[in-house]
């Protein structure tokens, strides 16, 4: 796999990389290994190589290398240094002395949970890069790789992008591990597969496959391992790299690939037979493949009454499309269509146009640009400056505007309500790039009419037939086969009438979740 | 495919530069039409009268002027023209703003015009898109008087739209929109109606505010003199209510002339007027035709000599079946399905028992036989003209025949046609009597 990956990069690239070209085996000298380890290494003050002597003998010289604050230095001490310098005689017994000094340390004397063992620099280089400690021994051609990792990470928290009232209140950190974690202790399966993988050329960041074997699909987990595979940048710092590296259309305003923070949506995803991918370093996990309704779908809505979640979940479907559209509609109905204003609206908007010095259409670019400034400026200041800015931007501002006859009450708030409708839509990042679509509505808006807002409707309807995530349909919802499963997904049906809807179409289709007979407790004591 | 992309953006963006092309138009540029009445003078020229709403006084209420002048809240434009657009275009010729037609919501023809024949004024409706399908039809008596003094409503067009939705619920009539009425006038084999106003002095008294005075107005003075919201007073209680207004000193003011009233229906034979139906006569035809929403007959009590009960129509239905193979033996049977309810009794009226039910049912069966049987009457005499849709009626049944006698149908046929009218009524709901107070 990894030749694979390799030649691919030597081949997409077309340039040679010494580091990885050539593994560099370790040989016997121990002077020799620290060498060659040393002269990889930029200046680096953080590495630390130990030197000491095997049980306190100098005759067979030991190094611990590590970087300093990788490292959970007491357990090192505890657990590496002690025995290997205390507790090492036992096996530097001449008897024993016919197997790899290596094997027997490691065997012996090391109580790591786990350890494993390098034979040549760069399966060295990596482990050491990712906080592992290597013991490399005099004679002896292949490193102890020991993990005892420890470093600063933050505690588990409350996803802030994703609150719910009612659920679980965990949310992703920024270690992998934490991360992984909390998404076993939810899917107690040995199905559950977790494929590692390194990418980026210099970063190489962790990255871990995530998926339920005999639920997903095995071409979309084909097909999500190859474009991993196939990422070849410098660095991966974030999730989002990895996300526009690997999407169907990284040119769409809609996103192919959902992003979570919450392990208990993630779990939802797997169970759905999805595919997450974790990145070490961000708490945003990747899933894909992603369905247009996932725009509107919370992680709340299983944990609310079914009834509230599917209108919850219709309002924000309505507020999906009303965030783009309400401004169009506004623009078009008020320059060509006035016959289809109500006439008491239609006066009162009249009215309010006639001291207005610009066409409706420059005020309502200019209404929703600087309200797009606004949410700017609220979103980036700190938490108590935001709302002042919030507040001075959206009364303050909004009011002088509509008394100094700049912009027509209506306008604003039309304007305002598109914002707010954008605010609705549960996948925060569908919705804050989708919006941006509506600029060029608005402008076919005033040059067209309605007819320009229908064209606008149409080319969307078109794009999202085209979309496609990892093989499935965007809209393979919406096709007519398959009206009882979008039913059930966007009517957020209770748990008892709901199958479970997974998009490759993995088996165990039944309906799930049947409610046991109720009894009532007298009665179940007659029995 | 970048090129492409490329010229896609410059088309689009050059888009840009045509705004005006398509129309565009800001909604303080336009001028709101909400009526339109049209006649002719004697010398046959096309006298159109154009309401034009002004919205800023509109909006701000009729009363509140703010101790200035008050605002005018509507224009009613005239002028002649041997066409409708052309007497359009030179009303607008005055005007600072473009009319806009697409909010009208009622028109009106003078009664001699329609006599006439509405074809040639219809034309402009059915050709240009702007026209809404809702236009309320009327042919008004007094000619292009429609636009009479406003009563409750701010303006004409408004006080006429709410007296249709008025006339609806007693069963006076019913709101005849352009759509229908192009559908019936194109359709062979149903005639169309229309509504029948007629702007007439009325016996109610205007109660006025203390210290002013209620100026009567001709209706044909309205026309010239553009109105204002001081024409609109309005209404206070008199002083011998002091419980509601002790403080307001009232007086009574002169009988108010020139009100629009809705009469009933007007019968037209192809686009030409051929008659009016009015009051009971409506209610007749709109029995058979299935549209009394709502309704009240007065009939004699069944249980006390000489006493009165009143019933209420809540939901009627109807449809017309046609028998018969050839001219001779051909009949038309209209049945009538009406639930009614108790809504006043005279004397006390005992509706426990069924027969008692059933006793008034069939006194409201013949009453309503007898409204429909003497509206088809005078229909097919007088009238000539199959407003009941017989004809369609026939097609559907057999068209060969329908062919055949398709020409002259309204003249030859309609009249002579044997008509069976079958009602059957149910009392549903006596109110919320049970026992009669005192038994």
């Amino acid at each position: 796999m990894l030749k694979n990956l390799l030649s691919m990069l030597l081949r997409s690239t077309g340039q040679k990389d010494d580091s990885q070209k050539r593994a560099v085996p370790l040989t016997s000298s121990l002077q020799k290994n620290l060498n060659l380890l040393q002269e990889r290494f930029a200046p680096a003050e953080d590495l630390i190589i130990r030197h000491f002597g095997l049980g306190g003998d100098p005759s067979t010289p030991v190094a611990l290398v590590f970087l300093e604050h990788l490292v959970d230095q007491k357990e090192l001490t505890e657990h590496v240094l002690q025995p290997l310098l205390m507790w090492a005689r036992p096996v530097l017994a001449p008897e024993r002395m016919e197997r790899d000094l290596a094997q027997r340390v490691a065997g012996q004397l090391l109580p790591a949970q786990q350890i494993e063992f390098a034979g040549d620099l760069d399966s060295l280089l990596g482990p050491i890069l990712n906080g592992n400690c290597a013991v490399i021994i005099d004679g002896s051609p292949r490193a102890v790789i020991l993990e005892f990792r420890g470093w600063a990470r933050r505690a588990v928290d409350e996803p802030s992008g994703e609150i719910t009232l009612r659920g679980p209140r965990d949310g992703f950190t920024e270690t992998l591990e934490d991360n992984l974690a909390m998404v076993r202790r939810r899917i107690k399966t040995p199905d559950l597969a977790v494929e590692g993988m390194s990418v980026g050329r210099k970063s190489k960041t962790e990255v871990r496959l995530l998926y339920i074997e005999n639920l997903t699909p095995d071409n979309l987990i084909e097909e999500v391992r190859r474009r991993l595979e196939a990422v070849d940048v410098d660095r991966v710092l974030n999730s989002r790299t990895i996300q526009q590296l690997i999407t169907d259309s990284p040119y769409s305003f809609l996103p192919t690939i959902k992003v979570t923070e919450r392990p208990d949506t993630t779990a939802a995803a797997l169970h759905d037979g999805r595919v997450a991918i974790l990145v070490d370093t961000d708490p945003f996990v990747l899933i894909m493949p992603y369905e247009f309704f996932s725009i509107w779908t919370t992680a709340e809505a299983h944990n609310m009454h079914f009834a509230l979640s599917t209108t919850l979940r219709s309002c924000a479907m309505l507020a999906f499309w009303l965030s783009i559209y309400i401004t169009p509609f506004y623009v078009a109905l008020t320059t060509y269509h006035q016959e289809l204003i109500p006439l008491t609206l239609l006066m009162n908007i009249a009215v309010a146009q006639a001291g207005v010095p610009f066409p409706i259409a420059v005020t309502a670019l200019g209404a929703e640009g600087v309200l797009e400034v606004l949410r700017e400026a609220g979103a980036r200041l700190p938490r108590p400056v935001g709302q002042a800015v919030s507040i001075v931007g959206a009364l303050v501002l909004g009011q002088a505007a509509i008394q100094a006859g700049l912009v027509p009450p209506g306008l604003v708030i039309v304007a305002a309500s598109a914002t707010i409708f954008s605010f609705a839509v549960p996948d925060f990042e569908a919705a804050t790039s989708f919006r941006l679509v509506r600029y060029p509505i608005i402008i076919l808006a005033a040059v067209l009419g309605l007819y320009g807002v229908t064209w606008s409707l149409i080319i969307i309807i078109f794009h999202l037939c085209s979309l496609k995530s990892f093989g499935v349909p965007y809209l393979a919802m919406y096709t007519p086969g398959r009206v009882s499963e979008l039913a059930e997904k966007q009517l957020a049906m209770p748990v008892s009438a709901r199958r479970p809807i997974r998009p490759g179409g993995g088996e165990d289709r039944r309906r799930q979740g049947r409610p046991p007979e109720r009894r009532d407790p007298g009665e179940v004591g007659d029995d | 495919m970048s090129k492409k992309a490329v010229c896609l953006v410059i088309v689009l963006l050059s888009c840009l530069f045509f705004t005006g092309c398509w129309g565009l138009i800001e909604t303080h540029e336009i001028a709101i039409v909400g009526g339109m009445a049209i006649d002719q003078d004697s010398e046959g020229q096309t006298v159109l009268s154009a309401e034009v709403f002004n919205p800023d006084a509109l909006l701000r209420g009729a009363g509140d002027t703010d101790g200035g002048e008050a605002d005018i809240v509507s224009w009613v434009l005239q002028e002649e023209a041997t066409t409708l657009y052309h007497a359009l275009r030179i009303i607008n010729r005055r005007m600072p703003r473009e009319m806009f037609l697409g909010q009208l919501s009622a028109v009106i023809f003078g009664q001699d015009l329609a006599r006439g024949g509405v074809a040639p004024y219809l034309d402009m409706f059915m050709r240009r898109g702007t026209f809404r399908r809702s236009i309320l039809i009327n042919v008004c008596d007094t000619g292009s008087g429609l636009l009479q003094r406003p009563f409750m409503e701010d303006v004409p067009t408004e006080t006429l739209v709410g007296l249709t939705y008025t006339a609806e619920k007693t069963g006076r009539a019913t709101r005849i929109k352009l759509g229908e009425f192009l559908r019936k006038l194109a359709e062979p084999g149903i005639e169309p109606i229309a509504m029948h106003t007629v702007g007439r002095d009325t016996e109610d008294v205007q109660v006025m505010r203390a210290g002013e005075q209620a100026e009567p107005q001709e209706p044909a003075e309205m026309l010239q003199h553009p109105l204002r919201s001081e024409d609109n007073i309005p209404g206070m209680l008199p002083s011998e209510h002091p419980v509601l207004d002790p403080m307001r000193q009232g007086e009574l003011a002169e009988p108010t002339p020139g009100m629009t009233m809705l009469l009933g229906l007007a019968v037209f034979e192809e686009d030409r007027l051929v008659g009016l139906l009015d009051g009971n006569d409506a209610r007749g035809f709109l029995w058979a035709d299935g549209r009394v929403i709502e309704t009240t007959i007065e009939l004699p009590h069944p249980q006390h000599e000489g006493g009165t009960i009143v019933l209420e129509g809540f939901r009627t239905s109807s449809s017309i079946k046609c028998s018969g193979e050839s001219e001779e033996d051909l009949r038309m049977k209209i049945g009538v399905d009406a639930h009614l309810q108790v809504a006043e009794a005279s004397h006390p009226l005992q509706v426990g028992a069924a027969p008692a039910v059933r006793e008034i049912e069939q006194l409201a069966a013949g009453f309503i036989q007898g409204e429909i049987r003497s509206t088809l009457h005078t229909v097919q005499n007088h009238f000539q003209s199959d407003i009941y849709g017989f004809g369609q009626t026939l097609y559907r049944h057999n068209p060969e025949l329908w062919w055949q006698l398709a020409d002259g149908w309204n003249q030859k046929v309609f009249p002579e046609l044997a008509v069976d009218i079958e009602v059957s009524t149910k009392v549903r709901a006596s109110g919320l009597l049970l026992r009669e107070p005192g038994e």
